[in-house]
């Protein structure tokens, strides 16, 4: 897509948005009336004050006193009623604005998640998102209908000036192009220095972030000065380009305030010709030049709010294709009593790639786990065993075969009952910004503090909680307390554990801990799960060895299934899997110093 | 109130730039100012019939007023980003010294509340307020009092007219002000929180859905956001009430001004020369108002943030001045004794250290073994530095820790940590770091020695590689790797790893293992690991559980006759 059309597009975008906000049309059209208004009533106060000084000079001001001041009460409540509307109006369209695409938002990813394209893990998309819906919000609510004003306003204006002296509005029409034309012709540069002052922005933004982040090793290298030289380089860079962009803007914000200027002095002076010729009335000379003066006002306001506009349009376009994101299975499935289900988990041919130009992850795997086994996964780095978790989870479709629990395909089942089956531990725990009771709690909401601790306890998590400042109070996630991996993962499995499901899904979960603790929450889940299903992907030996069977692939296929104790005897596979592993070195050796 | 002060204190690190910001804000003004009054001239002189030659005078200074506003508007734009920049820099890095000082102990201070935040958007949301709300009060007081004298001069009634006008709209605000402050920095504290809480929501977005309450979480967050809204709406009548008034002032003190001008021409008491002057004059008087009002909003987010800001800068740092410490002292192969040590991180907290005694020999390899929270690294935190305890608990050649400059202890010791921070930069720039003046043969040896080069070279700028969280992100092992060349190169005579292999894969541990081998020759060091493996060669290995020293010796001797290193080393090994 080339710019032209990606400007376009990005338009589009924009009215798409906008459709979305249909029931805040009529309120939004209030606001843009109440807008005209304020505008108008401003323009009325002063044609009406220019009028007044007429009226003195030609010394018809006393005759007509009454109606003078009453008309000037008028223009003041006027413009008050006026001012006071538009900003209720317009801030109220504001919030509303700005509620409803958080929630649209929500809504939006938590469809799709955990769709891998709409990762939304990395703090900086969501916030940076967040940041846009901003930016929308002072759009619909503002700028949206200033732009209107600045069309309308000036229309009637000069409607009016039409009326008393046409050739001023030629005069104030190519003053207006003139107006328009400035920030279109330096629109180019406007797009490429505003990129180049957000990147370094960014940049320096997270050098900055770097000195608390990386606080101790700072301390430790020794580096304190090296970092504040580097600190001030960063943003020295970003000065520079502040400064570029600025000085632009500057030249641009000039010329604008000078066209302004001078469309309301040329047209003085013309007027003042057609005074001096024409004989017209000095009372209306005076009305003349105000008026002229304000009609260009609006337009110029948003001239320089035009400059934001490629920021606008890239923020809708952001929310936009957040809103409009699919997910990646279809949630068509039936709910279901998840007690009904038998935790019988069947893998039938299944085949499946993660795009057409790859190499299939997994090929034609078959294989049934009996409800209540405790299974362990094993391979080496880029075997598929994730890729069977994916797939078990139903986070992507099968592109062959079928997967099945309790003899139903999990396409059959909603996401919702589906989920309710599993209870899962994954490489990647998040913890939320809130105490680390609630964190655990989530895996239950129904749960008692007791419960939650005896879950704690299970995972072997509880011991470090209390040890912490506020315990089970401490506020976790990442502005909160910082924990170690391992102590992360004791509060996700202790969370699972609450969760009492049928299925246990863990991937990588005890690959933080210490061998000691790992050994103990091993037993601990074995015992908690002793009527679940439990699938594990397993890098350890203890883990390995802990399993009713292992299934092991390689290649995306399976090339061994069995008891541990088989596989060994069978010298295949997993024997030469072990043989490589440290663990089995280190345990030949402790076990020969202990016999010798 | 007297955080405003304190706030409105770190101008002075601007001085210069805040008086010209100060001095352009008069320009305009007046330049604007100027322009009105030969426009008013010009009318009047059209109105008198006055010959073109003086007319065409006016329309040229008129004109030239224009030019400087303009020219000055152009300047200004330039000029205002310079200063924003210099105060909001010169903030950030008093906080930065300040966190540099307190060290790691004051970060995990959790009353802090976001220090990441703060420094960022918290800093930028202080610009408003400074660098335009205040300069523009000096602008409003100047002006004010030139240009009210000026209308007094044409039409005395006039110009008090819109004096009193002027003092409302400057004093009311702040009478409302404490009151209306609250409301409003409360308010934009409450939306920071929610902001944060969908920001956390989304990130964690497939942690709730699979545990079966996103649904539940957008529900509550939807009556949150739209009880926000509501809640906005309310406060909306209390942030307007002193806009609505100054419009008032500014509404009411133009037209009647006006009005009261005409009806003195037409009484005969001045003449309409003046009447045309008040007509375009009258409205400029209070323009600088509006300004003034509208920076004020503007700073409602800055003011949120001045309670956590001061907080950070006027937190207590230790009373031990230069010259009591000293910058040497250590040796080539220090001993380091810790003597019946405790410490505990909170006071009248947990002991997380009970009367432990230990000796690291010079020159030799000390362990520490035991569970995690057993206090291992806790000892690290303290042999850094980072956190105060008794005098003389903790020896060097003899010397107690708290008598060492922090930056000189703290360039006597080598640290691998368990979680490595890789900073922006080359990988290069990361290694160098340890030690700026070493050669780029120095770093690839280091990085040679920890096994890292061949993956480094590996990469896609090799060495010259961009790292750090906006750069390639590296395997767990690749960082630690990384972070042990930075050791190896730093050569310092006391070497801690601290669960240095643990995210290390297998297949890598046993090559950095011999790399850490030679890199513990000729100096005294200090291994904490869970994993067995790695402490089994220690000279001395320290068995700690609870806080508490439970046995000391080689890790032969411990098999025999320690129960809790038995155990430790059984839960590794394979039966």
């Amino acid at each position: 897509m080339n710019k032209e059309e990606q400007k376009f597009t990005r338009l589009k975008n924009v009215i798409r948005l906008s459709k979305r906000l249909k029931k805040y049309r009529l309120r939004m059209v209030a606001a843009i009336a109440a807008g005209v208004g304020n505008q108008l009533s401003l323009v009325a106060a002063s044609v009406l004050g220019a009028w007044t000084v007429g009226l003195a000079i030609d010394g018809k001001l006393m005759q007509e006193l009454n109606y003078v001041i009453a008309a000037t009460i008028a223009v003041i409540i006027i413009r008050i009623v006026f001012y006071v509307l538009e900003m209720w109006i317009c801030h109220d369209v504001a919030f509303k604005v700005l509620a409803d695409f958080r929630i649209q938002l929500f809504d939006s990813i938590e469809r799709v998640s955990p769709a891998i394209l709409l990762n939304m893990r990395s703090g900086q998309l969501a916030s940076t998102l967040m940041g846009d819906v901003e930016i929308m919000e002072w759009f619909f609510a503002h700028t949206f209908g200033s732009v209107l004003v600045a069309i309308i306003t000036p229309v009637i204006l000069m409607i009016i000036l039409w009326q008393i002296l046409p050739i001023l509005d030629l005069v104030m029409l190519l003053f207006a192009v003139t107006a328009v034309i400035i920030p279109i012709w330096m629109k180019k540069k406007a797009d490429v220095q505003g990129r180049e002052v957000r990147e370094a922005l960014a940049d320096a933004n997270a050098v900055t972030l770097e000195g608390v982040q990386g606080l101790k090793e700072i301390l430790t290298l020794n580096y304190r000065t090296g970092y504040e030289e580097k600190n001030r380089a960063y943003l020295e860079h970003m000065y520079k380009k502040q400064f570029s962009y600025s000085k632009r803007l500057g030249t641009e914000g000039m010329l604008l305030q000078m066209v302004l200027g001078v469309s309301g002095l040329v047209a003085a002076l013309i007027a003042a010709w057609y005074v001096g010729k024409d004989g017209m009335a000095v009372s209306m000379y005076t009305v003349i030049v105000v008026l002229s003066a304000m009609i260009l006002g609006p337009v110029i306001e948003v001239c320089n709010t035009a400059r934001n506009f490629g920021l606008i349009f890239a923020a809708a376009d952001r929310i936009y294709r957040v809103l409009e994101a699919k997910p990646l299975v279809q949630d068509s499935g039936n709910d279901i009593n998840t007690k009904d289900l038998k935790p019988e988990i069947c893998f039938e041919n299944v085949s499946f790639r993660y795009r057409e130009d790859l190499e299939a992850a997994v090929e034609d795997i078959s294989f049934r786990i009996q409800p209540g086994e405790h299974i362990a996964i094993a391979g080496a780095s880029g075997a598929g065993k994730t890729t069977c978790i994916q797939l078990l989870l139903r986070n992507w479709d099968p592109e062959k075969g079928c997967i099945r629990i309790g003899g139903k395909d999990i396409r059959d089942i909603s996401l919702r009952s589906l989920n309710e089956m599993y209870a899962t531990v994954l490489q990647d725990v998040y913890l939320f910004q809130i105490p680390i009771l609630e964190n655990i709690r989530l895996g239950r909401s129904s749960a008692t503090d007791e419960e939650v601790m005896e879950a704690a306890r299970k995972a072997f998590a509880h011991e470090f909680i209390t040890e912490l400042p506020e315990g089970y109070q401490t506020i976790a996630g990442e502005g909160g307390v910082k924990l170690s991996g391992g102590q992360r993962q004791r509060i996700a499995i202790a969370r699972a554990l609450l969760k009492d499901s049928p299925i246990l899904v863990f991937d990588e979960a005890v690959s933080n801990l210490d061998t000691e603790n790992e050994r103990k929450i091993q037993e601990s889940i074995e015992r908690s799960a002793k009527n679940c299903t439990v699938v594990m992907i397993a890098h350890r030996l203890s883990t390995i060895k802990s399993a009713d069977r292992i299934i092991c692939l390689d290649h995306g296929k399976v090339v061994e299934m069995g008891t541990f104790k088989e596989l060994m005897k069978k010298n295949g596979y997993l024997k030469k899997l072990l043989e490589n592993s440290e663990e089995m070195k280190s345990g030949q050796m402790s076990s020969k110093k202990q016999n010798a | 109130m007297n955080q405003f002060f304190r706030l409105v204190y770190f101008l002075k690190y601007a001085k210069k730039e805040t008086a010209i910001r100060i001095l352009l804000g008069l320009g305009i003004v007046g330049a604007q100012f100027s322009q009105t009054w030969f426009l008013a001239k010009m009318v009047i002189a059209v109105c008198e019939k006055r010959d073109m030659k003086e007319i065409l005078l006016c329309f040229l200074a008129e004109f030239l007023s224009l030019f400087i506003r303009a020219s000055l508007i152009k300047y200004q734009e330039y000029f205002l980003k310079k200063y924003a920049a210099k105060v909001k820099n010169e903030i950030r890095s008093q906080i930065l010294d300040k966190i540099m000082v307190l060290g790691p102990s004051f970060k995990n201070d959790q009353r802090t509340g976001n220090l990441q935040s703060l420094i960022t958007d918290g800093v930028e949301s202080l610009e408003a307020f400074l660098t335009q709300y205040i300069p523009q009060m000096a602008v409003v007081v100047f002006t004010t009092i030139f240009i009210t004298s000026f209308m007094c001069r044409l039409d005395r009634t006039v110009g008090l007219l819109l004096l009193f006008m002027s003092a409302v709209t400057v004093i009311v605000p702040h009478i409302f002000m404490p009151a209306v402050s609250d409301v409003m920095v409360l308010y934009w504290k409450e939306y920071a929180q929610l902001n944060a809480q969908y920001i956390d929501d989304m990130q964690g977005m497939s942690t709730l859905k699979s545990l079966g309450v996103s649904r539940k979480e957008g529900r509550r967050l939807q009556t949150q956001a739209i009880g926000f809204a509501a809640e906005s709406m309310r406060n909306l009548g209390i942030s307007l009430s002193d806009s609505t008034l100054i419009m008032i002032c500014i509404t009411a003190g133009t037209s009647i001004s006006i009005l009261l001008s005409a009806i003195h021409v037409a009484q005969g008491k001045i003449p309409y020369a003046v009447l045309i002057q008040v007509l375009f004059l009258a409205g400029e008087c209070l323009k600088p108002m509006n300004d003034l009002s509208i920076y004020w909003h503007n700073s409602y987010t800055g003011l949120s943030v001045a309670e956590e800001l001061l907080y950070v800068l006027d937190y207590p740092v230790s009373e031990k001045t230069k010259e009591d410490l000293q910058n040497t002292g250590i040796g080539e192969k220090p001993e380091i004794v810790l003597q019946n040590l405790s410490f505990q991180y909170e006071k009248d907290g947990i002991d997380v250290l009970k009367n432990v005694d230990m000796v690291f020999e010079s020159g030799k390899v000390t362990a520490i073994a035991g569970k995690s929270g057993s206090g291992k690294s806790t000892i690290v935190n303290l042999l850094l530095g980072f956190y105060e305890t008794e005098k003389n608990r903790i020896q060097i050649d003899g010397k107690a820790l708290g008598s060492f400059e922090p930056d000189y202890l703290r360039s006597r010791i080598s640290v691998v940590f368990q979680d490595s921070f890789l900073f922006y930069g080359t990988v290069k720039d990361n290694i160098r770091m340890a030690r700026p003046e070493a050669s780029d043969a120095e770093i690839m040896q280091a990085a040679m020695s920890a096994n890292a080069h061949e993956f480094i070279v590996n990469l896609p700028n090799g060495y010259d590689t961009l790292v750090g969280e906006r750069g390639a992100t590296l395997s767990g092992g690749e960082r630690q790797r990384i972070a042990i060349a930075r050791a190896i190169l730093k050569n310092a005579p006391i070497l801690i790893l601290d669960e240095a292999t643990s995210s290390v894969d297998c297949k890598n541990e046993q090559e950095i293992q011999n790399a850490l081998k030679e890199a513990m020759k000729d100096r005294t060091t200090l291994v904490i690991a869970h994993r067995m493996t790695t402490i089994e060669d220690a000279d001395r290995i320290y068995v700690m559980q609870n806080g508490c020293v439970e046995g000391c010796g080689t890790h032969e001797e411990l098999l025999q006759k320690d129960q809790i290193y038995q155990n430790l080393v059984r839960a590794q090994s394979y039966e």
